[in-house]
């Protein structure tokens, strides 16, 4: 196995036999079927958005219809989406027939009665959003979320009913951040953050920018003015001088004589 | 006399603990138990006999219940009788044992701790403790004994003791039991001392008076004479220029091979030292002194001075003046008191003799077959240890009774040299030898032995004359200013001229020359006399004044050395050959009569100057066994050798050696009381109290043998040595003479021994300061034991099987290279010729041996097996006087098993040790046992005197350089250690960081804090402690720091953040450090990153720092901002990040947002050409989704099919999406394992560690 910050590879897919650990053999298994996906290339659908206007008496409210269907299988077709909760569903597409009817008026539309389901937030979309968003370093995803399965108070993460949601306590506190801190502390403002720190790592940004632009955000612009002359861009500073400031002041507090 | 009682005692004494194991026959009870010592002196019943030696003892015991054995009180020797009849047998005395009360049981400084049982609490009783009486009857006997015991024990019967001992083993029932036991005797190896013990007590004192052994016994008693010589009358010996010498105090000297193919390097001959030359001219004037100095000579040798130098010159001048003179051949024996020096003193002789087809016959053989200068009479046991190659080299002999018609004769490579069928054949061959040399020099020819041996007579006068003559006109030449070297010293051109002769004769000539204040002049005055300069602390602007006239005869003494004295010894050598063939002709010698025996070993002589022995075996050469009528009838032949020379003699128990001073004339004892002593087991043997009493017994007072304790003299508390030392005739700057030169080992290595033990006293020669390989073979290099120590098998010893694995990998993995280091000729050394393996403990050389086999086959049998087998791998004991390029010390011992050294105080061990090592000396060792991180050596503080282990541990600190691990490895995962520790072997040492070095945690969110944390103090958390431990302690001792935590911002910022302590305290460890990021854990990719180091990525570093300061400040203003305003009650716990925060800024923007799409939609089917597609009427205001729902409720229907006139058709788009197959990132595993198997996070990356290190999968 290669590093855990690049992509993970298979250094000997013979290795295989030597693993004597069933999880490991799965997981190991699992690098192998997602290796044989990229391999396999991408899955391609056409799209087909109809899309309808619905007179009412307030004017006009869109109805939007979809139907998707493959042109290319691609990875669909691999063990690693065999028996996957997640393999799209796909449907033939619309024919001409199919158009012309709709064309001609040919058709009808059935609204129905029963309230929109709520999705279920599923923990491998938390990830997936996580990654995106550029929430968390690939090196300490695994420990947020193990501390997050942990302490339930904010965040449950229940993988028996395969749901992720946010516990009431969770509510209140985002609500009270959000009131107090704004968009400090949002996953937008999170993943432009990360994007900065990326570009810091990939030396298209200083440190120093970031840094200064969070304490901004936090303690005003006035108060950032003044420590501008702090900022440092090269970190090897940080041990080459004697940061500690000048001490002026006593070491103990001034004695009062008890006057009778 | 009372001296060699005493020894004699002790060499037949049979310890309590050996009879306490010994076989035994239980006596049946006499009806009258009281009356023991009647009953057992009448005819006891033959239930069962015992079976009679030399060694039965009637034993009583007290035995538990049920027990065969118990509490052995007494031993009284006697000797089975049993009648012919069988009908039973009878106890007699045996007055030559003492009779023994156990002293393990009486109270007194030999018991450490109170004995289990005491039978006697008096301290006088010790003086009872062994007893001897006279003759008498077997009933005095026994009756004497029972009244020994029952004094002692101060009690009036059995049953008396009886009661007593019980009650002190908390009145246990306890039985007495009698018995015979009977230990089995030792024949063999103490068989001839213990004969020659018994010869010396029988015979006249007045038969040995003329031998060495007077004075020595004398020495014991206090009287000892020594002739005290100063360094002037030392000079005045070699004062051919200083002062006015008529003679050459030295006269022969032996040169040797060197196994070199050019003719010019093939042989070689180094001058003697001054410390080798006085000692050896010393040698010869033992002939002279006055009778009450003796004749003996103590030389202290330590390891490497060139002892066996100096015993050549020794016995080359007595087989030349010998012949000069015209005296019969002297009779001269090398013993050694160990198998090693026996070894080492037979390796000697044979590299003497030159080959056959050399140009110069004078120097060849002139007899057929002998191919060495020593003759070996060794033991059947010396022989097995003999190598084929040694046995070939090896001319063995052996006493020969009256079957044969030599009293003594070669048994292997040259036996035909004793039969008289082969004389005239011999003849011959001697004859035709000489022809050729006749007629190289153009001397008139001659054709038999008698005129043979005159022409070689007159031959080695005269070129003794030319010497003296050479030597003279050399002062002439310098006085008068002809200095060129032909002009200040020449020699004809037929003699064989060694290297180091013309090399010293240029020098010699060059430095006459040189101005006296010149560097070279001067250098050359502090090399040749580097003993007095450092002795008298002569400043180098006297040299000239002081040293000049004596520095040119130490020059005309190498010149003597290295050119006339071999060619005596090699003249002398022929004269005695053409004696041999003329004794031949003489007489025949059937039986071993004394005279028989001394003709028999002149014979001997004359064809090898020295017959070589060990002590155990001298006693054998000597013994007469038959007697001519109306002879004295002696059992040995009491100084019947003329030189006896005792090698290793600081190890021969005096017991063995003492008795074999009276064979020989004159005695010349060489060894070193620095190393080690003789081994005498305690249990087995005898203990310093058996031995303490025996000389109590012999009426020395406790004060004369705490004097004798103290001087060594004792077998038990020294050595011959010890006692040689003491007898010296002549004595120089202290007690004997010390050889000062060392030859063997690089400085480095001996410097250890010399300023340990030697008061660095010994010199080195000016060029070895040296190392084979700075790196891979340093002269003084350690190794920290991997190990722990534990109790070896049978519980005796310990045994360290890490460390002896260790040795085993080190040595299979660098044998080829070391061949490569240590290779001089053609073919590459065998392992066995490079390498010892020496530990202290006995347990131990079986372990390393059997993990040597081990490793060694696991890598394919890099090294042949047979080499294996043949290298040595002991204890120190039996290597002293042995040598090797490299050797291992194999320490065992670990702190956290015992933090005492049993030989702590002993520091002769370890000199023998370290010293046996001539190129390169591995210690491995436990570094806390040997203070082997102790930085300060202070010479003054740290004298091995007080601890030799703790002395080896710093000097190795200071002057070592430790053989691997030469890199340090530093890693962030403990999980990767083993894996990586093995890949890389030993060269490295691999160290986690475990996780982040520095300091974190939050503050209070002030802007205060904020600015503090802007520039942050990374000071370093308890892991970044130690890890900066380990680096400051291992830094020094690699060649490279080579970080290797991950590539990624973490890993780069722990990498530089060690990089950067370490620069701050130690900059010359920083130096040694390498970033080298791995990408995988296989062999492959770890080589790859170990050839690719990288600079630190600053941009990396910048990241994590940045980041680590952000989430702070963001960590710090969170906590406050929940702390006081979230409507919560209990909130104190609840901590959050900028990443906790994203999560459920995320979750809930994901819930509004299916709470919004819920309100404000409704789903709708399209149904065309009988296909129904679903979709979904959007931005519907919250009202009407619930009133349309209401009004489905209020029909009760569940949908409604809407009209279709309502609805117009917009557009159709066409879109291709694209969806590309997962990344295999950690979230990307992390989500698949969740979704094909249910993996939660943690598994999926315990199971990815694991796969990443592939190891205990």
């Amino acid at each position: 196995m290669n590093s855990a910050h690049d992509d993970i590879s298979v250094l000997s897919s013979d290795m295989l036999d030597e693993i004597n650990d069933p999880n490991m053999r799965l997981l190991f298994e699992l690098i192998l079927h997602m290796e044989e996906a990229e391999k396999m290339g991408n899955g391609e659908t056409i799209k087909q958005t109809l899309e309808f206007a619905f007179n009412s008496e307030n004017g006009q409210i869109p109805i939007v219809f979809e139907v998707e269907s493959v042109t290319q299988s691609g990875w669909w077709e691999g063990e690693l989406l065999k028996d996957n909760r997640i393999k799209p569903k796909l449907e033939p597409s619309l024919t001409k027939h199919d158009l012309d009817a709709i064309k001609r008026g040919d058709f009808d539309i059935t609204l129905e009665g029963e309230e929109i389901e709520l999705p279920v937030f599923r923990l491998d979309e938390l990830i997936e959003q996580m990654e995106l968003y550029g929430i968390a370093r690939p090196s300490t995803i695994e420990h947020i979320l193990s501390t997050l399965m942990e302490d339930s108070s904010l965040i449950d993460i229940n993988t028996n009913v395969d749901e992720v949601s946010v516990t009431q306590t969770g509510e209140i506190v985002n609500e009270t951040l959000k009131t107090h801190l704004g968009n400090i502390g949002s996953f937008e403002w999170n993943g432009s953050l990360s994007s900065s720190l990326q570009d810091v790592e990939t030396g298209l940004l200083s440190a120093d920018i970031p840094i200064l632009m969070v304490y901004e955000d936090l303690f005003g612009y006035e108060e950032r003015t003044k420590v501008n002359g702090m900022a440092w861009t090269d970190p090897t500073t940080l041990y080459s001088q004697d940061k500690r400031s000048e001490r002026v002041a006593g070491l103990v507090t001034k004695l009062y004589k008890t006057v009778e | 006399m009372n001296a060699l009682k005493s020894l004699y005692s002790l060499t037949s004494h049979n310890n309590i603990e050996v009879l306490k194991s010994a076989e035994r026959t239980r006596l049946t009870l006499p009806n009258s138990i009281e009356e023991w010592d009647q009953d057992l002196s009448q005819k006891l019943p033959p239930t069962k006999l015992p079976t009679p030696n030399n060694s039965n003892y009637l034993i009583l015991e007290m035995v538990k219940r049920g027990e065969n054995r118990g509490y052995l009180l007494l031993a009284i020797p006697v000797k089975i009788d049993i009648p012919n009849d069988k009908s039973g047998f009878f106890l007699h005395p045996n007055p030559i044992k003492p009779i023994q009360i156990n002293p393990e049981y009486l109270v007194g400084e030999h018991n450490e701790s109170k004995p289990e049982l005491i039978l006697s609490s008096s301290l006088n009783a010790l003086q009872n403790v062994a007893a001897y009486y006279q003759l008498g009857t077997s009933r005095s006997w026994l009756k004497e004994a029972k009244q020994l015991f029952y004094d002692t024990c101060e009690v009036s019967s059995l049953q008396e003791l009886t009661k007593l001992i019980s009650g002190q083993l908390g009145n246990i029932e306890l039985t007495v039991q009698l018995s015979i036991s009977s230990v089995v005797e030792s024949e063999g190896s103490l068989t001839h001392i213990s004969n020659l013990y018994k010869g010396l007590l029988a015979d006249r004192a007045e038969d040995w008076q003329h031998t060495p052994l007077k004075k020595l016994l004398a020495t014991i008693e206090g009287i000892s004479y020594s002739q005290v010589l100063s360094t002037e009358t030392l000079e005045a010996q070699t004062g051919w220029y200083s002062g006015n010498i008529s003679s050459s105090s030295i006269m022969g000297h032996m040169d040797t091979k060197t196994g070199e193919s050019d003719p010019k390097k093939a042989r070689e001959l180094f001058p003697l030292d001054n410390t080798q030359r006085h000692a050896s001219i010393m040698a010869r004037q033992l002939d002279a002194p006055r009778s009450e100095l003796g004749k003996i000579l103590a030389v202290s040798g330590p390891p490497g001075s060139g002892k066996t130098s100096m015993l050549k010159a020794v016995i080359a001048q007595e087989s030349v003046l010998a012949a000069l003179e015209g005296r019969p051949c002297p009779i001269i024996v090398a013993a050694g008191a160990t198998n090693q020096s026996v070894k080492n003193v037979v390796s000697a002789f044979p590299d003497v003799l030159h080959d056959d087809n050399d140009d110069f016959i004078l120097y060849q053989r002139w007899l057929p077959k002998i191919n060495n200068y020593g003759s070996f009479l060794a033991s059947n046991d010396a022989l097995k240890k003999l190598t084929e190659e040694e046995k070939a080299k090896t001319p063995v002999i052996d006493a020969f009774g009256k079957e044969k018609p030599f009293v003594f004769g070669w048994t292997n490579v040259c036996e035909e040299l004793n039969h008289l069928k082969f004389l005239p054949e011999h003849e011959a061959y001697y004859l035709a030898k000489l022809q050729l040399h006749c007629q190289k020099l153009g001397h008139t020819h001659i054709d038999n032995i008698e005129q043979a041996k005159l022409y070689l007579h007159r031959y080695l006068t005269e070129t003794s004359r030319e010497m003296l003559a050479a030597a003279k006109y050399c002062v002439t030449q310098i006085r008068v200013g002809h200095v060129e070297p032909s002009n200040l010293f020449s020699i004809s051109n037929t003699y064989y001229s060694l290297p180091y002769f013309t090399t010293a004769r240029e020098e010699f000539s060059a430095w006459l020359q040189m101005d006296k204040t010149s560097r070279g002049y001067l250098d050359i005055i502090a090399r040749l006399n580097r003993e007095r300069i450092k002795d008298e602390d002569i400043p180098e602007a006297e040299y000239g004044e002081k040293l000049h006239d004596v520095t040119v005869d130490i020059y005309i003494e190498h010149l003597l050395d290295t050119s006339y004295r071999p060619l005596l010894f090699h003249i002398a050598a022929r004269y005695w050959e053409a004696e041999y063939l003329l004794s031949l002709r003489k007489s025949v010698l059937f039986a071993q009569t004394e005279e028989n025996i001394i003709e028999g070993l002149r014979r001997i002589c004359m064809v090898t100057p020295v017959v070589i022995s060990t002590l155990h075996m001298l006693p054998k050469l000597m013994q007469v066994k038959s007697y001519t009528p109306g002879s004295i009838q002696r059992s040995f032949v009491y100084g019947g050798i003329d030189l006896l020379i005792t090698d290793e003699s600081g190890q021969a128990d005096i017991r063995l050696g003492l008795p074999s001073m009276a064979l020989c004339r004159k005695l010349i004892s060489v060894g070193d009381i620095s190393q080690l002593e003789p081994v005498i087991d305690n249990k087995k043997d005898i203990s310093a109290y058996d031995d303490y009493s025996a000389w109590l017994k012999q009426g020395y007072s406790a004060e004369q043998i705490t004097r004798l304790i103290e001087l060594g003299f004792t077998p038990t508390s020294g050595s011959l040595l010890h006692l040689v030392i003491h007898s010296s005739t002549y004595s120089y700057q202290g007690a004997g003479f010390m050889l000062r030169g060392h030859y063997r080992c690089f400085q480095k290595i001996i410097d250890y021994c010399n300023r340990m033990v030697y008061d660095e006293k010994l010199f080195y020669l000016p060029n070895n300061d040296k190392e084979v390989d700075p790196e891979d073979l340093p002269a003084m290099a350690y190794v920290e034991t991997p190990g722990s120590s534990e109790v070896g098998k049978g519980k005796k010893s310990k045994v360290n099987y890490k460390e002896a694995n260790l040795i085993a990998e080190m040595v299979v993995l660098r044998y080829r290279s070391w061949q490569e280091l240590l290779n001089k000729g053609d073919a590459p050394p065998t392992l066995s010729s490079m390498l010892a393996i020496v530990t202290p403990f006995n347990k131990q050389p079986e372990a390393i041996r059997d993990a040597l086999y081990k490793t060694n086959e696991l890598h394919g049998c890099v090294i042949p097996e047979s080499e294996i087998k043949d290298t040595t791998i002991d204890t120190i004991h039996k290597l002293q006087g042995a040598e090797k390029d490299i050797v291992i010390f194999s320490g065992v011992q670990t702190h956290s098993d015992s933090a005492r050294l049993f030989f702590e105080k002993q520091p002769y061990l370890l000199n023998v040790a370290v010293s046996r090592a001539k190129k390169s000396f591995i210690a491995v060792i436990c570094p806390k046992l040997y203070q082997l991180n102790q930085a300060s050596f202070d010479l003054q503080t740290s004298q091995g005197s007080i601890n030799s282990v703790h002395f080896l541990g710093r000097y190795l600190n200071q002057y070592g350089k430790r053989l691997f691990p030469k890199h340090l490895f530093i890693v962030e995962a403990k999980g990767k250690v083993s894996v990586l520790t093995r890949m890389l072997g030993q060269e490295y040492v691999v160290y986690p960081t475990n996780g982040a070095v520095t300091k974190s945690g939050l503050q209070e969110d002030s802007v205060e804090t904020a600015r503090r944390q802007l520039l942050p103090n990374y000071g370093l958390n308890s892991n970044g402690t130690q890890a900066l431990d380990v680096i400051l302690t291992e830094g020094p001792k690699v060649k490279s720091i080579l970080l290797a935590t991950d590539n990624d911002n973490v890993g780069e910022t722990i990498a530089w953040h060690l990089f950067q302590h370490t620069k701050k305290i130690a900059p010359e460890l920083a130096r040694k450090m390498l970033r080298v990021p791995l990408n995988a854990i296989t062999e492959e990719h770890v080589s790859l990153a170990k050839e690719n180091p990288r600079d630190f990525d600053l941009q990396m570093v910048s990241a994590e720092i940045s980041r680590d300061i952000i989430d702070k400040w963001i960590a710090q203003r969170m906590y406050t901002v929940i702390q006081q305003h979230a409507p919560l009650k209990s909130k104190k716990a609840i901590g959050m990040g900028r990443v906790k925060a994203a999560v459920l800024d995320l979750l809930n923007k994901q819930k509004m947002e299916a709470e919004r799409v819920r309100s404000t939609s409704i789903n709708v089917t399209l149904s065309v050409n009988g296909r129904k597609i679903q979709g979904r009427l959007s931005n519907m205001t919250p009202n009407d989704v619930i009133k349309f729902q209401n009004q489905l409720k209020d029909k009760n229907i569940t949908s409604m099919v809407s009209d279709p006139d309502r609805y117009s058709f917009n557009k159709l788009e066409s879109k291709l999406n694209t969806y590309s197959p997962p990344n295999r990132s950690t979230a990307g595993l992390l989500r698949y394992a969740y979704l094909n198997y249910k993996f939660p996070p943690s598994l999926t990356m315990a199971l990815l560690q694991r796969l990443y290190i592939g190891d205990d999968v």
